[in-house]
């Protein structure tokens, strides 16, 4: 299991999916000194044979970029909108684990995404070890993504 | 002739949107929106649509047990899934509860109506056999 870049994987499913979606260019070597401040915060868990936590972060502006392209170019009611974020992270870490669920055989479930106020701390599993962070910071504003994980045996 | 008829069950008001807009300009009638599981499983039983487009990821029950509930209270029922899972072990769970087919998202709307043709003809064939 240690041959599967999980990063790359990640990365990949943010840079295409955001592409689809949005029509963003995300690209995490892009040397910008964006500095937004992140306002929002995204919780989505696997479950099963390759169990992670993943915690997306939003700026301002990445937020309301990515909700208002998924809506079609103005923003949803305040009650929609983090329906919309949900459904972009639903689908970008669904698309990465699928990857990793065909490229090592294993079986893992996702949990349905969760917004969460920017300074509640996450619990994650203790077991989850191994951990990487994804950076973006675009003229859209600026995404981090940090995920913890293990394959289980 | 009638349109087809559809429900979406998602939880997510981007995909029933976007499934709206594509199905309608091709002929559909979306009839109704479940938001989950458990409201998909009763609008089945009110509206009788002809075609049930489910979500696996959902809070409450999943799509996968809402799918072998509706088959067990109408075996005829016709289901398509979408979910952004959509590995070869997640294909063989949705095959093993008689679901053929699954979309990946976010799906290419030539593969959802191509998917959608198949099984409305599928659906006639089984009904005019009967």
């Amino acid at each position: 299991m240690s041959t599967v870049k999980v990063d790359e994987i990640f990365n990949h499913a943010f840079v295409s999916v955001t592409k689809k979606l949005t029509s963003v260019e995300l690209d995490k070597d892009t040397g910008k000194e964006v500095e937004d401040d992140i306002k929002y915060k995204e919780l989505v868990y696997t479950k099963g044979k390759f169990s992670s936590t993943i915690i997306c972060e939003f700026s301002d502006r990445a937020f309301k970029n990515i909700v208002s392209a998924m809506y079609g170019g103005n923003m949803p009611p305040d009650d929609m909108q983090i329906l919309y974020i949900n459904e972009y992270v639903n689908i970008v870490c669904g698309r990465a684990l699928s990857e990793i669920n065909n490229i090592t055989g294993v079986s893992a479930r996702l949990t349905v995404p969760s917004f969460h106020h920017i300074d509640e701390k996450i619990k994650k599993d203790e077991k989850e070890k191994s951990k990487f962070n994804l950076e973006y910071k675009t003229d859209y504003g600026m995404i981090k993504v940090s995920v913890y994980y293990i394959f289980e045996k | 002739m009638d349109n087809t008829t559809i429900i979406v069950v998602d939880d997510s008001p981007f995909a029933s949107k976007q499934i709206k807009d594509i199905v309608e300009e091709n002929g559909y009638e979306v009839i109704g929106y479940a938001k989950n599981g458990e409201e998909g499983i009763k609008m089945y039983e009110e509206l009788h649509p002809d075609i049930v487009i489910l979500d696996i990821i959902m809070p409450g029950i999943d799509g996968i047990e809402t799918a072998q509930i509706l088959l067990k209270n109408d075996p005829d029922a016709t289901i398509l899934m979408l979910s952004s899972l959509c590995d070869s072990s997640t294909l063989e769970e949705v095959r093993s509860i008689g679901v053929k087919y699954l979309i990946p998202k976010p799906w290419e709307d030539d593969v959802l109506l191509a998917t959608l043709e198949l099984l409305k003809k599928q659906r006639e064939q089984k009904k005019y056999s009967k």
